[in-house]
């Protein structure tokens, strides 16, 4: 049984071991302060602090441990979130510095990373919703919305050797394939709603992507850490990284699921209009309402999957996090109201 | 049982997110606690209604059927039959809800392959079940919703 503070000190052990054959000269190595921490749900994410002493020269940094799990919320590779940190490393997209990627199950019994813990900072949504936060939203979602442009404007050739090519007018079709695949996979019970919307957008497909961009994938309030200034710094959980249409993240961005409780604004944060503008202005691309408005049918059927996927994995025994109950019971009805709204049946 | 079983859970989920989770120095088990509260409170509020709502939405569901077998039939009798035969069922002979949410799911999945006719169909009556889905999906979805759901 886990310590009642949640540290694992085998673990520990076990990481400076492994943090020592990755260092150009280990000398003493020593692992302090390892804990589990709440990092999003296709990870488990563990803080840590390094302590190197080489030639009477020591420094200690503090780090964040990702390891997969048995089972996730999302089925994602580490190698391609991994390559995404390396990616936008030293750009006007901020992300943690990627150090180790850990594939073989050896050192800690499953895959991991290891990157750079960016200190003194927030990312829950109750926290940003909650003062002294909500003084900064409207400085935060400038810059959410912004670096989300930014993300567009990225050469894709740097993700192109971990990320499946894709023509502009297939982005649709591919990612609505793989969703819907999940729904028809994972549902446990039938799900007509999200079948009509699945039909739906299969009839009315939207207009070519305008340029095929990186996609994060889970582009959301929660994915970022901001600080008490209310600066951003750093873009997290790249976990569904991809190459696709630019409008997929904004739209994920705008779904209901991530207003939290605030319903007249996207993300909690900002009105529609002032996210959208802030977007194209940093993108250089024009955000077509008719071409929104599928890509945001669309996250529908994409966090449905997500829920649905969660509800199989805790059902089954894959994944006893009770964060898949949660998020499966908290979510999926709300989604199925998104779905209502964004076709016109709800009054 | 007395207390109530939605009265008793309310008040676990109460102590555990107001008392003990707010007394865990370590924030990852606080909020793996505050998630243990939020799924007790919502047993709570799916216990009293539970059999009900499933009853509720497996009689509106028959409804339908009922009501669109005699339009789908000249044009897919084998849909029309699966229709009137879900029509006729009763959930009043066993209330347990693992068995109401079986006949959920027949019935449900049944709705998927109907409502998909119904979309293809031009015709004025179709167009009008149509309707009658959407409503009864948009009912089912409110039925169904949970207070930590109401996003």
């Amino acid at each position: 049984m886990a310590p009642a503070d949640n540290s694992d000190p085998a673990l520990a052990d076990r990481l400076a071991d492994y943090c020592r054959t990755r260092l150009a000269h280990p000398g003493t190595v020593r692992v302090s302060g390892l804990r589990r921490i709440f990092g999003g749900a296709s990870r488990e994410t563990w803080r840590f602090m390094l302590h190197e002493d080489h030639g009477g020269r020591s420094r200690s940094r503090p780090l964040i441990l990702r390891r997969d799990p048995s089972a996730s919320l999302i089925d994602t590779e580490r190698r391609v979130e991994f390559a995404a940190f390396q990616a936008f490393a030293r750009s006007d997209v901020p992300v943690p510095e990627a150090l180790w990627l850990e594939e073989a199950p050896d050192a800690l019994d499953h895959p991991f990373f290891v990157m750079q813990e960016i200190t003194g900072c927030q990312s829950g949504p109750a926290r940003l919703m909650a003062e002294p936060f909500r003084a900064h939203h409207e400085r935060i979602a400038r810059q959410k919305w912004t670096i989300l442009g930014r993300i567009a404007t990225k050469d894709p050739a740097a993700m192109a050797s971990v990320l499946e090519p894709v023509a502009p007018a297939d982005a649709w079709r591919r990612e609505l394939d793989h969703w819907s695949g999940v729904i028809g996979r994972d549902a446990l019970e039938p799900q007509p709603i999200a079948q009509a919307a699945i039909r739906w957008l299969v009839a009315h497909p939207p207009a070519p992507a305008q340029r095929i961009a990186i996609v994060h994938g889970d582009y959301r309030t929660g994915n970022f850490l901001f600080d008490p200034q209310g600066d951003i710094r750093a873009i997290l959980d790249w976990e569904m990284v991809h190459l696709g249409d630019p409008l997929e993240d904004l739209a994920w961005g705008m779904n209901r699921s991530w207003r939290f409780q605030n319903n007249a604004l996207v993300g909690g944060l900002a009105s529609r209009q002032q996210a959208i503008g802030w977007w194209e202005q940093a993108s250089g691309l024009r955000a077509d309402p008719t071409a929104l408005h599928w890509w945001e049918l669309f996250s529908c059927i994409k966090g449905q999957a997500i829920w649905l996927s969660a509800a199989r994995a805790f059902e089954s025994g894959d994944n006893s996090d009770l964060l898949m109950a949660f998020a499966a019971w908290m979510l999926s009805n709300s989604q199925d109201r998104a779905v209502l709204e964004l076709m016109g049946h709800l009054p | 049982m007395k207390p109530e079983v939605s009265t008793v859970l309310a008040a676990v989920s109460g102590l555990i997110s107001r008392e003990v989770a707010p007394a865990l120095g370590d924030t990852y088990l606080s909020e793996q606690l505050l998630r243990s509260a939020a799924l007790l409170g919502a047993v709570g509020e799916e216990f009293d209604r539970a059999a009900a709502r499933r009853v509720q939405e497996n009689q509106a569901l028959r409804r339908i059927f009922g009501q669109a077998a005699a339009l789908v039939r000249p044009r897919e009798p084998d849909l029309a039959t699966a229709l009137a035969g879900a029509a006729d069922g009763s959930d009043l002979d066993d209330l347990r809800v693992s068995r109401l949410d079986a006949d959920n799911h027949h019935l449900r999945a049944l709705l998927i392959r109907l409502q998909a006719w119904a979309e293809a169909e031009p015709t004025p009556a179709a167009q009008v079940l149509l309707a009658a889905i959407w409503t009864e999906l948009r009912d089912s979805t409110e039925r169904r919703m949970l207070s930590m759901s109401r996003l």
